[in-house]
């Protein structure tokens, strides 16, 4: 299972170009092996649940902004956890909002962890080093089989 | 006869008439006060939203810049002059400050929009366990805190005077920090109808031209380099504590310490 989680993308749903970028360096920072994905609205995201369908490898963890064009995050997070099959992926928030609204209807929705992001940028480091080593090696996720 | 009685018929009709257009004036300026009431509340929640969600949209950039900055220091610093790795230090302590800001500004608006409570409470334990919270800073300034409060119930809102107490002992370290063996004394004392609580510190005082001003939004009486600060924390206290139809007030002279006093009023059992 770890091994199998190692090999498994990181689905990334971030719009902001700032974000994105230092969200890479920070993971390359701990010599990630797991290939991070990219989505970059909520559009994009929702429809990559086509593609696992058609055998897209599924990932190990979803990082879900909360801010995003389209679609925002918390209506991806519903079509993620109402679906039959992708409802066992991880979904660990990670947004700049702490406001107890945003985090209980995340909750209640279905997320299974919730991150500030941190402004500076060595907490941001510390933040993504954790989020790798329990998502990716700790945890033993149910991956749903297509 | 019949004439009087009928001109006092024609009186009393008119009487009536005027009593029913004073009634439907009365009815429309109702109307007016409560479609003006309604929208001074719906500008009042928009001004609130527009609080928060510029506050974390202001997040964004700016871990932009504390990122880049940190790692233009990181990879290029053999690069930099010694006044370049100056200025690096500077746009990072900007943005921390710029950070501090934002979050002050976002427990301002959580303040005005969360729902007001009462409930009953121990008031000395509430005390006691803001003062473990802060004990970084406390043995930070070696200041000595002395809590004379006898254990009772209190009725008012919970997270309100929590705000209320954090903030205070906050602004008596920060203010007495740096005189030699800073002491802050909490007293409670219970009148007929209000609780009385008085923090007393021997810091650097202000003056009393001022005692309106502190507690206003983005206020300070220090330059940023002696003291840092926002601005924002005795606001949020006389915010919490118009909501609790408390009153507070300071009193000091420079040098000579401060008292803050607080009055809470003891809610009526109906």
């Amino acid at each position: 299972m770890i091994t199998q989680n190692k090999n498994l993308p990181i689905l990334l749903i971030e719009d902001n170009p700032v974000d994105i970028d230092l969200t890479l360096r920070a993971f390359k920072k701990q010599n990630l092996t797991n290939p991070i994905e990219i989505a970059r609205d909520g559009e994009e995201a929702i429809n990559l649940i086509g593609k696992w369908k058609e055998g897209k490898l599924i990932p190990v963890v979803i990082l879900l902004d909360l801010k995003l064009p389209k679609f925002n995050g918390l209506e991806v997070l519903k079509e993620i956890k109402t679906h039959p099959v992708f409802k066992t992926i991880p979904v660990v928030v990670l947004t700049s909002s702490a406001e107890d609204s945003d985090v209980n209807t995340a909750y209640e929705l279905g997320a299974n962890s919730y991150i500030v992001k941190p402004v500076e940028f060595d907490k941001f480091i510390e933040v993504a080093a954790q989020i790798e080593l329990y998502w990716t090696v700790l945890n033993i996720s149910s991956i749903p089989k297509t | 006869m019949e004439k009087r009685v009928e001109e006092r018929t024609i009186e009393l009709t008119n009487s009536q008439k005027a009593l029913l257009n004073l009634l439907e004036d009365l009815n429309e300026k109702s109307n007016q006060l409560q479609q003006s009431t309604e929208k001074l509340e719906a500008k009042n929640k928009e001004l609130e939203t527009f609080t928060y969600s510029v506050s974390h949209d202001l997040k964004a950039p700016l871990r932009g810049i504390d990122g880049y900055s940190r790692l233009l220091e990181e990879m290029y610093s053999n690069k930099l002059q010694g006044e370049g790795l100056e200025f690096i230090k500077t746009i990072r302590e900007g943005t921390k400050q710029m950070n501090q800001l934002i979050e002050d500004l976002l427990a301002y608006s959580r303040l005005e929009r969360s729902i007001y409570r009462t409930s009953s409470f121990n008031i000395k334990e509430l005390i006691e366990s803001i003062v473990k919270l802060l004990n970084n800073e406390i043995s930070g300034t070696k200041a000595i805190v002395n809590i004379n409060v006898e254990n009772c119930e209190i009725d008012t809102d919970f997270d309100g005077l929590s705000i209320v107490i954090r903030n205070l002992l906050e602004n008596a370290l920060k203010f007495s920090g740096k005189v030699e063996s800073p002491q802050i004394n909490i007293l409670l004392e219970e009148k007929v109808n209000s609780w009385f609580l008085t923090f007393q510190d021997n810091g650097i005082g202000f003056d009393m031209k001022y005692h309106d001003r502190i507690f206003e939004i983005f206020q300070r009486l220090n330059l940023p380099e002696q003291f840092t600060g926002t601005g924002i924390g005795l606001a949020m206290v006389n915010k919490s504590v118009e909501r609790m139809n408390g009153k507070i007030w300071a009193e000091s002279s420079p040098g000579n310490g401060a008292n803050f006093y607080l009055e809470i009023p003891k809610n009526k059992i109906s």
